[in-house]
């Protein structure tokens, strides 16, 4: 009976640690996507010269279906005003990112303290004619 | 005593599959990041052409303002000059720039040509 308790109490603080393997890798898989993402949002910044509407409401779709957060709390900034062939453009994503500690309950770590956001603020050069006259 | 000394085992093998599983993770997001800045920077340096020579019907690339765009824009996404940058250029009818990253034994290479339009 004592091994039996013992060990039950063993498997439960085991599963905490092999339940954080799998979470990492789940962590991991939600940054590269969030990368990939963005990766193509880049590239239509690239023709249309800026952050639009459009291009940012498609990242944000992608995001959200990659990741699973919400729309609403994925921060996008960077240049908004049309620049041409040539010339610098710069993006900022902040993807927030949560559970990421598997077993958190177990630990004692709330869902506020269980999270992080992942910045992607990079640059990229403008491939833009202005043939659509904006 | 049994059970604590194969747990407490158990959790050290975790504990370094864990850390092995993040230290790969690790490498290949930078060799990912070094991959988009070598891209970004060959995207760059493929647009400075001689504008005088593109007039005549030839693509030349100017490879001072190449070089210099393509380091620019290679560490402005890379965050600090952390690795080596090579900057090769090919010419012919469709000339290209090859940008080539390397940081330890990581290495990133991207080719670009200049697309007129």
């Amino acid at each position: 009976m004592k091994d039996l308790i013992t060990s039950a109490a063993c498997i439960a603080i085991l599963l905490a640690f092999v339940l954080q393997f799998t979470q990492s890798q789940v962590t991991y898989n939600h940054i590269t996507s969030a990368d990939q993402s963005v990766n193509t949002f880049k590239e239509v910044v690239k023709q249309d010269g800026c952050i639009t509407a459009q291009n940012e409401a498609a990242l944000r779709g992608d995001i959200a279906a990659a990741t699973g957060c919400r729309q609403e709390k994925i921060r996008i900034s960077g240049t908004r005003k049309p620049v041409m062939r040539g010339e610098r453009i710069h993006y900022r994503v902040t993807v927030p990112i949560e559970g990421v500690i598997g077993a958190s309950g177990f630990w004692g770590i709330s869902s506020a303290e269980n999270r992080f956001s992942y910045v992607i603020d990079r640059y990229t050069t403008s491939e833009y004619l202005g043939s659509d006259g904006r | 005593m049994k059970n604590m000394i194969i747990t407490i085992g158990m959790i050290i093998f975790i504990m370094t599959m864990t850390g092995m599983q993040y230290r790969c993770n690790s490498v290949l997001h930078r060799k990912q990041d070094m991959k988009f800045a070598a891209d970004e920077a060959a995207a760059t340096a493929a647009l400075c052409i001689d504008r005088e020579a593109f007039g005549q019907g030839i693509i030349k690339i100017r490879r001072a303002e190449a070089e210099r765009a393509a380091r620019d824009m290679a560490w402005l996404n890379l965050g600090k000059e952390s690795g080596k940058l090579e900057i090769r250029f090919t010419e012919g009818v469709r000339p290209t720039v090859t940008v080539i990253i390397t940081e330890g034994k990581l290495r990133a290479e991207s080719e670009y040509e200049y697309v007129p339009y």
